[in-house]
């Protein structure tokens, strides 16, 4: 687990002005390849870092007023645990502690993230979080955000029953407790619903809906302000639109102050202000270069302006300079300024740590008001008390449940058995015969270097790995398609691919050398992405995604008669070996890849010299990879690739540097990239963290990088520059071709988006009315001088060096054998006869008694225990299962274990905990001796993981069981695992 | 609670520490998430390198205390001494904080002017019990208690407490081998204590019997290698006749030891039939589910525990108080005379959650119908039940801790509750608990029970 910088909202002062910086001048042949991927290394620091100013240091460190002080640091940090709200007071010296941890049970992520904002009491922060993978849907990084107010005293959370943009603006704290909330629109769904929070009372205005795209609201006394195309904007209450102030670009950054200004940044080109609204007069406050400055918010209505601007105005008394970096982080009061340090363990995103490791937070702070420096190092606790969600909703019945719908032989077990009756993806979860294999990074890129050379064509003999699956080769089954105009796909780009889609995973809930349940994407169809957070965990068949695997593979991929509309479902054994083996998902995945080029290439939607083997040359392909291609149709209609992932759309910050990219290319000291920008992705266009992940890779812990990753030739400056430019600046894609022009803002007007203000789209529908669909379909050249300039990719697999596959991972081996036990032991499992385990394949399963699951329904005939119940492959015999303790009867799952029925005497009863997926601290064995009491066991199972847990010595009579329900854990997020029970005839110890 | 279980064992350690070589230590508490050590006067290097090193696991800070805990205890004994020598019967009991501020010694409610109390060099805080809450039906142990009527059988509104019986096996009907936290009745007792109540005809609440009602505390294992059970000494001497509300007879009274007794410390040994086993009873008064017992730890200032009564059942909503091993108190008796003990640790409680009236805590009574259950019995209960969440047959709960970090499967027992303070007429929301170092120092040839060496 590696944790990633939070999301407050001060990314886009981040070197915003390398964007613009032309053509450098480079020597092929005098050149040194640049060293694209360096070592991370910690920023070299003066001081030992601390947790907390020491005592004794206080006075002088943050001056003697700091014993009265309200000021608050604060910021965020996601890993795969959750996204943590962390927070210090000055009072205490400024020592770290998390206040919360947010999450949302079910989603398979290594990464949750999000964005926040204090209210202006300092008492109470607004989070939106959600995994990472959501930036992948435009309906979810629109308005699929999980939202909840944090009380920074008490760490209580209060969930709110709405899901909100993930765009950085999101959220935008005002004046007192009132927090603006976005629901943004996409193509499918124009407008901008805005909604008004009550931090304080955790209620919600109804939603005001605006036509247009309505961007950085903030809520003021009656509405909201925010930006409105290339204005500052007043929207009422009731939805009424009125003009506070025009712009130069769409204002961003709007920060309401205590005196009633309404301050705000715009950026003209490289030309960047800080402006304030007053009244009806507008007055500029600080003008410099884009990303040199900076508007922070504080609380009570403070405004601070970071940075280094070129020329700064008389500030007004409500706006404070402040002399620290713009990329600084300010506490509410402004006493306290810090920028996050990457540490080692931090700069490798998506890398999995041990369970019971937390990756330390590291900042260099400054107190503008001595001076002085404080280096902070902490490691956030997972505080993740959590209670059900309001996206859980309750109970209600369906028509089917009311109507008392007969019961049949599959209602009659589905309560006592992991798997789904009914699902419609094709591939089951919970399948002790259905277990798909995580790869290391190094297999990954084994099969993409041969893949991409059409090599992948190794025979994988029948039933291999357990698959049950006839002999085949993944791209005999999937065979490769030339791309058009020849050449191969760039090796970083389909790696880029799979580590934005999956994070290099290809099973749930595990790690590299694990079996475990495929990865399926939205296998039960829920709504996590409407309005409706009250039906999150709702199962409809009819809705799932079903994308399985490390490419995330959709088309297809549903059962046969069961397919989306126009989609044909694959063959059977195709859908498995999709599902279950990486090697064919990357050969299905590259299919899809190579489909995408051709489409976009014969559509003449080319980038450079079209050369495949260059990274920029796929940004259509992996826009369309992502966001589809709509084909021209000949009648003049919009076509090419559309709006959603354009860079100039406003939901992405304007001044954004590369995805992961270096802080300063120029700086040849810098050489660790900006991985904290993994934990706020909905911040670039799909296409761009493609090559951001194809330039610095991704580490999931595993063999050090995760992949060799591209890179860019030049003497060393001149290769990072170009690795820079490799993300074309935000107005390459709107021009004429799309009726599309940055210097010009025209009303749109189509049905919906009548209060428009002039944007850069100039396309008309038939009838003459402006209406957005700028998709894009020219050819593209940013860079002159491709063949020297763009990136190369990186083969570490030659084809012609004949590699056979990389060994396996050898992640938390199974315990196959009860080997630590006297051999008289009972040994009681889940393992069915006839089944074999992949990683015990030479020892015959073991259950000399029986084990059973019972699930309980979250509504009628919805089993929504079994939908975050999950398997893996390394407890006891090669298997077991594991659920989260949220304290929820919804996802309520009991396991029973019994000796044989007519076993009885004085007994020493074991549990095994397997190594990962037991992490409670008091999960309750409830051993049933047959004497009518009930005696409660608690076991610590992250402390006693990988190991047999003695639970006493009891006086069994017959029928004696053990029980484990996941409902008796003090609720959190955190795992229950249910393997196998041990009794011993005589006792034990 | 299990936040606390690192704090509470870093705790144990400084204390233990400390008090090997007494200077100005006064004590130790958890309160604020912290472990907080009281100290007079500077801390020697010795013990700051000790403190130094817990520090590095757990936050400590240390605070001034105003007095050692070498004199306040030395006060108190003065104090004890000469009150009783002045004959002041008005003071219920002494006790020192271990946060050092000094004294504290509680008057009965019904003492009338503050009394003057003689000065031993140490500040004495004179405090006064408060008043009962009218109408609440009170424990006594001064003049006999008005058994139920026996109509209560033919109750209204359908609680026809004649078909009621209690799980067998359970709290009420405990089985082979014992449990702690299951409900004894002294055969042996010469009056009442009002610790169990039933609900009559008219839906009034009354005491059930004139019998003497307790809790088994805990099983302890003796070198002669007997299973006992650790009691109140107000509930029974060793060689009792114990039963429990079947009328089963619970313990063996042949075999005993009069060193199994020891009123000065509030407890006293018993030996089951059939032995005992490491579980003590989870949940209300009918309950047959039980936790293991995984060892003992010595009680903390500000600790959250749970207490395991067998009128009452279990209540996780009590705090130890801030005399740990401080107080000196008289408990009145089953034979009807009273005994000081010394060395009692204070136990605080409060109730504000509960499904029906949040205030009060719903608990059974003998007919099975609850106190605080029904809305329909608001006025009755509001009148008759009793307020406070552990009654007076709840003496000889176990108060214990439920960690859930590390090594150990089970609970951790912290001590024996023994008195209420302060019988017939003072608030009860308070009580006192024998600390399990206390009970360990008072009996020869004991050790803890456990999972671990449970035999067969």
């Amino acid at each position: 687990m590696t944790l990633f910088k939070g999301s407050r909202r001060r990314r886009w002062t981040r070197h915003a002005g390398l964007l613009t910086v032309g053509a450098v001048g480079v020597s092929l042949l005098q050149g040194p390849v640049a060293q694209a991927r360096p070592e991370p290394q910690p920023t070299a620091r003066s001081k030992a870092p601390v947790a907390a100013v020491a005592t004794a240091d206080r006075d002088r460190v943050l001056g003697s007023t700091w014993r009265g002080s309200k000021d608050r640091a604060w910021t965020t940090a996601g890993d795969a645990e959750g996204f943590h709200v962390l927070v210090a007071d000055a009072a205490d010296g400024y020592a770290w502690r998390t206040a919360a941890t947010l999450r949302e049970a079910g989603f398979d992520t290594d990464r949750w993230i999000g964005n926040a904002c204090v209210t202006s009491s300092g008492r109470r922060a607004v989070v939106v979080y959600a995994p990472r993978a959501f930036t992948n849907k435009a309906e979810l990084s629109a308005r699929g955000g999980f939202t909840a107010v944090v009380d920074l005293e008490t760490g209580a959370v209060t969930k709110l029953r709405i899901t909100t943009s993930l765009a950085y603006f999101n959220p935008g704290c005002g004046a007192g407790e009132s927090v603006a909330l976005t629901q943004e629109g996409d193509e499918e769904l124009p407008g901008t619903r805005l909604l008004r929070l009550d931090a304080e009372r955790g209620t919600v205005r109804p939603k005001v809906e605006v036509n247009g795209q309505f961007t950085s609201a903030v809520p003021s006394s009656d509405g909201f302000v925010g930006a409105l195309g290339d204005r500052l904007a007043a929207v009422s209450g009731k939805g009424k639109v009125r003009t506070l102030a025009t712009s130069n670009g769409v204002p961003f950054a709007v920060r309401p102050d205590r005196d009633g200004g309404v301050n705000f940044m715009e950026l003209q080109d490289t030309a960047m202000r800080a402006r304030r609204l007053k009244g009806t007069q507008v007055a500029t406050l600080a003008e410099g270069s884009a990303g040199t400055f900076g508007l922070e918010r504080g609380t009570g209505g403070r405004v601070f302006l970071t940075g280094q601007p070129k020329a700064v105005k008389p500030l007004p008394t409500a706006v404070t300079r402040l002399a620290v970096p713009a990329s600084a982080e300010v506490s509410t009061t402004g006493a306290l300024a810090f920028e996050r340090v990457m540490t080692a363990g931090e700069t490798l995103p998506g890398a999995s740590m041990p369970a019971d490791v937390t990756v330390p937070i590291e900042l260099d702070a400054r107190v503008p008001r001595t001076g002085r420096t404080v280096a902070f190092r902490f490691t956030p606790e997972r505080n993740d008390r959590a209670t059900d969600s309001p996206a859980l909703g309750s109970p209600r019945p369906t028509a089917a449940g009311a109507s008392g719908a007969r019961a049949t032989a599959d209602d009659m077990f589905e309560p006592y058995t992991p798997q789904d009756p009914d699902p419609w993806c094709s591939v089951p979860r919970n399948d002790m015969a259905t277990l798909a294999y995580h790869p290391r990074p190094r297999q990954i890129e084994w099969a993409v270097d041969y893949g991409i050379f059409g090599a992948l064509t190794q025979t994988r003999p029948a039933n291999y790995r357990g698959f049950g699956l006839p002999a085949y080769s993944p791209q005999g089954m999937f065979p490769p398609r030339p791309l058009a105009g020849g050449g191969h796909v760039a090796a970083q780009i389909m790696l880029g691919i799979l580590a934005q889609e999956s994070n290099l995973w290809q099973a749930s809930q595990t790690e590299s050398g694990e079996y475990g349940n495929p990865l399926i994407g939205n296998y039960y169809g829920r709504r996590y992405y409407d309005d409706d957070t009250s039906d999150d965990w709702r199962i409809h068949w009819d809705e799932a995604d079903c994308g399985y695997g490390v490419g995330q593979v959709t088309d297809g991929m549903r059962k046969a008669g069961k397919e989306k509309p126009g989609e044909t479902a694959r063959p059977v054994n195709h859908q498995r070996a999709i599902a279950l083996d990486y090697a064919a998902n990357i050969a299905a995945s590259l299919q899809i890849l190579q489909d995408k080029w051709n489409q976009t290439y014969n559509a003449g939607l080319r980038i450079h010299n079209a050369d495949p083997t260059r990274i920029e040359n796929w940004f259509f392909a992996a826009w369309a990879y992502n966001s589809g291609f709509y084909p021209n149709k000949g009648d003049g209609s919009p076509w090419g690739v559309g709006w959603g992932n354009n860079p100039i759309n406003p939901r992405y910050d304007p001044t954004r540097h590369p995805f992961l990219d270096v802080r300063d290319p120029f700086d040849p000291e810098d050489n660790v990239p900006v991985f904290s920008d993994a934990a706020h992705p909905q911040d670039w266009p799909y296409q761009e963290k493609v090559i951001g992940w194809a330039a610095q890779s991704i580490d999931t812990g595993d063999d050090g990088v995760g992949f060799r990753t591209a890179f860019w030739i030049g003497e060393p400056v001149d290769a990072r520059v170009r690795r820079t430019q490799a993300k074309p600046n935000i107005w390459v894609f709107c021009d004429s071709s799309n009726n599309c022009d940055p210097l010009q803002k025209v009303q749109p007007n189509e049905p919906g988006l009548e209060t428009e203000k002039p944007g850069p789209c100039l396309h008309k529908n038939a009838a003459g009315q402006y209406d957005l669909k700028c998709w894009y379909h020219q050819p593209v050249s940013w860079k002159g001088d491709c063949e020297e300039s763009c990136g190369f990719e990186g083969i570490r697999y030659d084809v012609p060096d004949n590699y056979s596959e990389p060994a396996d991972g050898t992640h938390n081996p199974p315990q196959c054998t009860a080997s630590q036990l006297p051999t008289n032991a009972i040994v009681v499992d889940y393992i069915r006869a006839g089944t074999r385990m992949p990683r015990c394949s030479g020892v015959d399963p073991r259950n000399d008694g029986s084990m059973q699951l019972e699930f309980k329904a979250g509504w009628p005939g919805e089993y929504t225990s079994k939908v975050d119940f999950h398997q893996l492959d390394n407890g006891m015999g090669g298997h077991h299962w594991f659920t989260r303790a949220r304290g929820s009867s919804k996802f309520q799952v009991i396991a029973t274990w019994r000796p044989p029925v007519e076993y009885s005497g004085w007994t020493g009863i074991y549990a095994y905990i397997p190594k990962t997926g037991a992490r409670v601290p008091d999960a309750v064995y409830d051993i049933y001796t047959g004497d009518g009491r009930i005696r409660h066991v608690q076991v610590d199972q992250e402390y006693h993981h990988g190991s047999w847990v003695w639970l006493g010595n009891f006086q069994l009579r017959s029928g004696a069981s053990v029980q484990l329900d996941s409902l008796k854990p003090a609720p959190s997020e955190k795992t229950i695992g249910f393997d196998a029970v041990a009794f011993v005839p005589g006792g034990g110890s | 609670m299990a936040l606390e279980a690192p704090l509470a064992q870093a705790a144990v350690r400084i204390r233990t520490a400390a008090q090997a070589k007494p200077s100005g230590f006064a004590g130790v508490a958890l309160d604020d998430g912290k472990v907080q050590v009281y100290w007079k006067g500077s801390v020697p290097a010795e013990m700051q390198a000790v403190l130094d090193q817990e520090s590095r696991k757990v936050p400590v800070r240390v605070r001034t205390a105003a007095w050692s805990a070498q004199e306040m205890d030395r006060a108190a004994a003065a104090l004890n001494r000469k009150v009783r020598i002045g004959g002041e019967s008005t003071v219920s009991s002494i006790g020192w904080s271990v946060r050092g501020t000094g004294l504290r010694a509680t008057l009965h409610a019904r003492a009338g002017t503050t009394p003057r109390l003689p000065d031993v060099g140490v500040p004495v805080t004179v405090v006064r019990e408060p008043a009962p809450r009218t109408g609440a039906v009170k424990p006594s142990t001064d003049s006999p208690r008005t058994p139920a009527r026996q109509n209560w059988a033919t109750a209204k509104d359908g609680l026809s407490a004649a078909s009621v019986t209690w799980p067998d096996p359970s709290r009420q009907d405990d089985t082979t081998p014992a449990w702690a936290g299951a409900h004894l009745i002294n055969s042996n007792a010469t009056g009442g204590n009002g610790g169990w109540q039933t609900r009559l005809a008219d839906s009034t609440v009354a005491d059930a019997d004139t019998k003497w009602h307790c809790t088994s505390g805990f099983p302890v294992r003796h070198d002669s290698g007997a299973e006992l059970m650790v009691v109140p000494s107000s509930c029974a001497r060793p060689a009792h006749a114990l039963v429990d509300p079947s009328g089963d007879a619970v313990n063996d009274t042949a075999g005993t030891s009069s060193g199994w007794y020891a009123p000065s410390s509030g407890v006293s040994l018993v030996k089951p039939k059939g032995g005992a086993e490491p579980f003590v009873y989870d949940g209300d008064a009918w309950t047959q589910n039980g936790w293991q017992i995984a060892a003992w730890e010595s009680p903390i200032a500000g600790q959250q525990v749970c207490v395991s009564g067998a009128e009452r059942g279990t209540l996780c909503d009590a705090e130890i108080g801030d005399e740990v091993g401080t107080r000196t108190a008289s408990i009145s008796n089953s034979q009807g005379g009273g005994d000081q003990a010394f060395g009692l640790t204070s136990l605080d409680t409060s109730y504000h959650s509960g499904p029906v009236r949040p205030n009060n805590k719903p608990y059974t009574l003998k007919d099975g119908s609850p106190c605080f259950g029904f809305d329909f019995l608001e006025d009755f209960d509001a009148d008759y039940c009793s307020p406070y969440p552990l009654g007076p047959g709840d003496m000889g709960a176990v108060v214990y801790t439920i960690p859930a970090n590390g090594p150990q499967t089970g609970v951790l027992v912290k001590g024996v509750l023994v008195n209420q303070h302060q019988a017939p007429d003072a608030s009860p929301y308070g009580y006192d608990f024998v600390g399990i170092d206390k009970i360990a120092a008072s009996f020869t040839g004991i050790t803890a029970l456990t999972v671990d060496n449970d035999q067969k």
